[in-house]
């Protein structure tokens, strides 16, 4: 089964393979013919080239022998089959005389470029320009360049290739380091910092332009090659540029330079120092031009800044208050300020003066000092040598007072100049001599001072003392300083409170205070110390001054007046307790006798005869007179300023009550005539008062109708009170002496001559008077006053 | 009348017992009056505690114990203060008045000239105190 298949297949391939055959020999059958025909063609064609060729050679022939440049024919291997002498002498080869192929003389290096050249040639049916070294017999290697083309038969068919050859070893190298100078001088271009174009007149855009003209203005080199230089020109540059751009063109100058502004492409703009040259052409016409550009923006902008900062110098030394003179280094005069000339008046301003001689000046202002040889030697020392002159004070004829100083500009340690400041300070001046005359007129004040002076650091050292606290510590000056004064001086309690004092003074506060100080003797004074911080220049507490008063006699009187006050203070209540002891010590002797006589009339009654009963009465009348007396007295001993109540007092109360207490008979009448006031007062001295003087006028009536009439009237500061009766009058020559301790009028049982003493001392208690108004038989009247 | 009472009379002057005595007999009154002629007499009197007088009338002027004196002894006793004390005497010393209020007195009787005054003012205090409700010692 297996070997019929295979049977099968190999019979059905065979079968395939003839068919196939017969194919390709009817195939072959008709190529043939049609091979026989062309073969026909190419024979006619071939005949017609061949004569063409032929043709063409002999006129080749002759152009062939008049080239100068090397000449070869080869065949299409290479073999050379004809060359003329130039090539023989060129290759050092002759193909007349030994058969060479070219294509075996070319170096190594060149065998591949050669195959594809001949490739080349063969298909497009010439060749330019190929280039290659070649190894000529004699001469060494030579590079040659050969234009080729092929030569093509009667029948079109390529028969041989010509070529003329030329030795461009020597070009080659000229070549070569042209451009390698190219090279190096576009290195040198494209990393110079400075901007480089070139551009031809019209043109638009830049021909060329390097890195740092493209960074300078911020373009690329694309956008460089479509931009004209003058039409980034900042406006205001335009019309100089255009000029001199002009005058280049026209032949007038070869090239310029020229500061100007460029618009950068972001839009600000570039300071450039630019430098443009024209370049020639055969005719002496300029076609293009070179134009370096340097980015000076930044020196620009220094310039401007120290412009700047020169008008301002200037500005600022024509406004300084100090006279201004600026020598330079040949003695001439550069600057002077307006309050030079202003000091000195001799100039109109200051162009007057400037830029003449400094001698100049010396010789005119030198007249105006009192001491002109000492203006002059100044200047001259400082001619020779200058030195700095410093604070030299010049008094002027008309009294004012300048000072200079003076210091030599150096640059470099070069002498530039010489700058001169002078100032006025003749106010200064005064102002230092009239402090000097009050500081010496304040010593002497210190110095002559009964006060002690005293100045002391931060630590309490005496720094200073005036003759006074020497006298009053008992110590000289010498023994003082240094010393920490409240150690030396103050006793122990007082060194405390001291020093709490001192705690103040570093706070800035000053006062004054007692303390106790020890003299060098020993001796315990009282002093007073005012005592102030001292501040230095600079406002900082650097000790305090204090000033001491010797207070030691002052405070004993003190003392003294104390014990005298407390002394007195102390008889005063002696005196009183005295007072009340003796009236006790009378009275009590009369209450015994008081009794004693009552009941000698109760027991004896009808014993007694009634003269005896009469003389009784009468001695009971006495005791109570003198019980009365006594009573007055003392009355009159406790009327004191002190233990005074001042209460709201009613007056009418008082009256009414007096009436109630006293014995009014009842013929007699006592009246207010109106309303009295409330006073402040103390209310037992105000009845005291009233109660003696209304016991008085009614004591001294004697009419019939008695009348007592109180009455007031008021002013701004005095109640002024009158009580008034119709007894019988007190005579002219007894209004004063009533009111002596002990007198009365009168023979009146009760009248101890004292009442009328005690409202004396009362009114005068309240700062009032008592005075009377009386006609003898018709009545008195008593005022007094009373302070509100 | 309604009590009888006991009265301790300091006393240095004579007469001034006599004016007392004469006049609680005048008055008719049944008072019975323990006399002493000073502080000192008073207190010895007082401390023996057998019987306490009912009031105290007190003469400020005495030799010896004098009777503020006296009074301050008296009311810094624990028993003895409850005891009135009336003063009885001729200073009106204002100073005097005052100290004895701040001690402590019942009244303060300033003895007037005339008997007859002294016995209406005498009556008047007894009666004051007679009528009161006091403290048996």
């Amino acid at each position: 089964m297996e070997n019929n298949n295979k049977v099968e297949i190999l019979e059905r391939a065979l079968q395939r393979e003839k068919a196939a055959r017969k194919a390709a020999e009817k195939i072959l059958e008709e190529k043939s013919y049609e091979l026989y025909n062309l073969t026909q063609e190419l024979k006619i064609s071939n005949e017609k080239l061949e004569d063409s060729l032929s043709q063409k050679t002999s006129e080749l022939e002759g152009v062939f022998l008049n080239i100068v440049d090397a000449y070869i024919v080869m065949d299409i291997m290479g073999n050379v089959l004809n060359m003329n002498e130039a090539a023989v002498e060129m290759l050092g080869y002759d193909a007349s005389k030994e058969s060479f192929n070219l294509t075996s003389i070319v170096t190594e290096d060149y065998l591949e470029y050669t195959e594809k050249a001949f490739k080349k040639l063969y298909e497009k049916g010439y060749y330019k320009d190929y280039q290659a070294v070649i190894k000529t017999k004699n001469s060494g290697d030579k590079l040659v360049q050969v234009n080729s083309s092929i030569i093509y038969n009667k029948e079109g068919k390529p028969i041989a290739a010509q070529g003329i050859l030329r030795d461009i070893t020597q070009e080659n190298i000229y070549k070569e380091l042209i451009e390698q100078q190219k090279k190096q001088l576009d290195i040198i271009v494209d990393h110079s910092p400075i901007g480089i174009s070139l551009s031809r007149k019209d043109d638009v855009g830049l021909i060329m332009a390097n890195n740092s003209l493209a960074q300078m203005l911020g373009y690329s080199h694309e956008e460089l090659k479509t931009i004209k230089l003058q039409d980034i020109t900042y406006l205001e540059d335009k019309d100089v540029s255009a000029v001199k751009r002009n005058k280049l063109y026209n032949n007038e100058i070869d090239s310029y330079f020229l500061d100007k502004r460029y618009v950068k492409k972001g839009g600000e703009i570039v300071w450039a120092k630019t430098s443009v040259t024209g370049v020639k052409d055969n005719k002496n016409n300029v076609k293009y031009h070179v134009t370096t550009i340097e980015d000076i923006t930044q020196e620009k902008e220094a310039k401007e800044k120290l412009k700047d900062s020169e008008n301002r110098l200037s500005t600022l030394i024509g406004h300084l208050q100090t006279g201004i003179l600026l020598e330079d280094n040949h003695k001439n005069i550069q600057v002077v300020n307006k309050k030079f000339c202003s000091l000195f008046d001799l100039f109109d301003d200051e162009l007057a003066i400037q830029g003449k001689k400094v001698s100049h000046f010396h010789e005119k202002a030198k007249h105006l000092f009192k001491k002109p040889d000492y203006f002059l030697n100044t200047n001259n020392l400082v001619l020779q040598k200058n030195d700095d002159v410093y604070k030299q004070e010049l008094e002027l004829n008309d009294g004012r007072v300048f000072e200079r100083n003076g210091i030599p500009i150096l640059q470099d340690g070069v002498y530039k100049g010489y700058l001169w400041s002078y100032d006025d300070i003749t106010i200064g001046k005064r102002y230092e001599e009239s402090l000097e005359a009050q500081r010496e007129k304040y010593s002497s004040i210190i110095a002559n001072m009964n006060l002690g002076l005293l100045e002391v650091d931060n630590n309490d050292e005496i720094l200073f003392a005036n003759q006074s606290f020497c006298e009053l510590s008992g110590y000289s000056l010498n023994e003082l300083v240094g010393k920490k004064a409240a150690e030396l001086i103050l006793s122990k309690e007082s060194s405390k409170v001291f020093y709490t004092k001192m705690n103040n003074r570093e706070q800035g506060i000053s006062d004054s205070y007692e303390v106790n100080a020890i003299s060098k003797s020993g001796d315990i004074k009282n002093w007073l110390i005012s005592g102030a911080p001292n501040y230095n220049v600079n406002g900082e507490i650097v000790g305090s001054i204090g000033i001491h008063l010797d207070i030691t006699e002052q405070k004993n009187l003190e003392k003294q007046k104390e014990e005298l006050l407390k002394s007195l203070e102390k008889q005063n209540e002696q005196l009183n307790e005295y007072a009340h002891i003796v009236s006790h010590d009378l009275k009590s002797p009369l209450r015994s006798i008081s009794a004693l006589l009552s009941w000698t009339k109760e027991d004896f009654e009808e014993k007694l005869g009634e003269q005896s009963l009469v003389n009784l009465n009468l001695m009971e009348d006495k005791v109570e007179k003198m019980d009365k007396l006594i009573g007055d007295i003392l009355n009159y001993s406790s009327i004191e300023d002190e233990g005074m109540n001042y209460d709201l007092v009613d007056v009418n109360n008082i009256i009414k009550d007096i009436v109630h207490i006293i014995f009014i008979p009842d013929h007699i009448k006592v009246v207010t005539k109106q309303k009295l006031p409330i006073i402040k007062a103390d209310a037992t001295r105000i009845q005291q008062l009233f109660q003696n003087l209304i016991g008085n006028a009614v004591n001294y009536i004697d009419k019939e109708m008695g009348l007592v009439e109180v009455d007031y009237s008021e002013s701004e500061d005095f109640y002024t009170f009158s009580i008034k009766d119709n007894g019988v009058g007190i005579p002219k020559e007894y209004h004063e002496k009533i009111f002596k301790m002990f007198s009365t009028l009168g023979n009146y049982e009760n009248s101890s001559g004292i009442g009328l003493n005690i409202v004396k001392k009362v009114v005068e208690l309240y700062k009032g008077k008592i005075w009377i108004e009386s006609e003898v038989g018709i009545g008195t009247t008593f005022f007094f006053s009373i302070k509100k | 009348m309604d009590k009888k009472l006991t009265i301790l009379l300091i006393e240095d002057d004579m007469i001034e017992v006599m004016k007392l005595n004469r006049t609680i007999s005048k008055l008719d009154y049944p008072h019975k009056i323990i006399e002493a002629n000073n502080g000192e007499d008073a207190l010895k009197i007082l401390y023996k505690k057998d019987r306490l007088p009912d009031i105290i009338l007190l003469d400020l002027n005495m030799p010896k114990l004098n009777g503020i004196e006296f009074l301050s002894i008296l009311k810094n006793d624990n028993e003895l203060k409850y005891i009135p004390t009336v003063i009885l005497t001729t200073s009106n010393n204002r100073k005097d008045m005052l100290e004895c209020y701040k001690i402590g007195v019942s009244g303060y009787v300033i003895k007037p000239l005339k008997f007859n005054d002294y016995v209406e003012l005498i009556k008047r205090v007894l009666d004051y105190w007679s009528a009161n409700e006091l403290i048996k010692g």
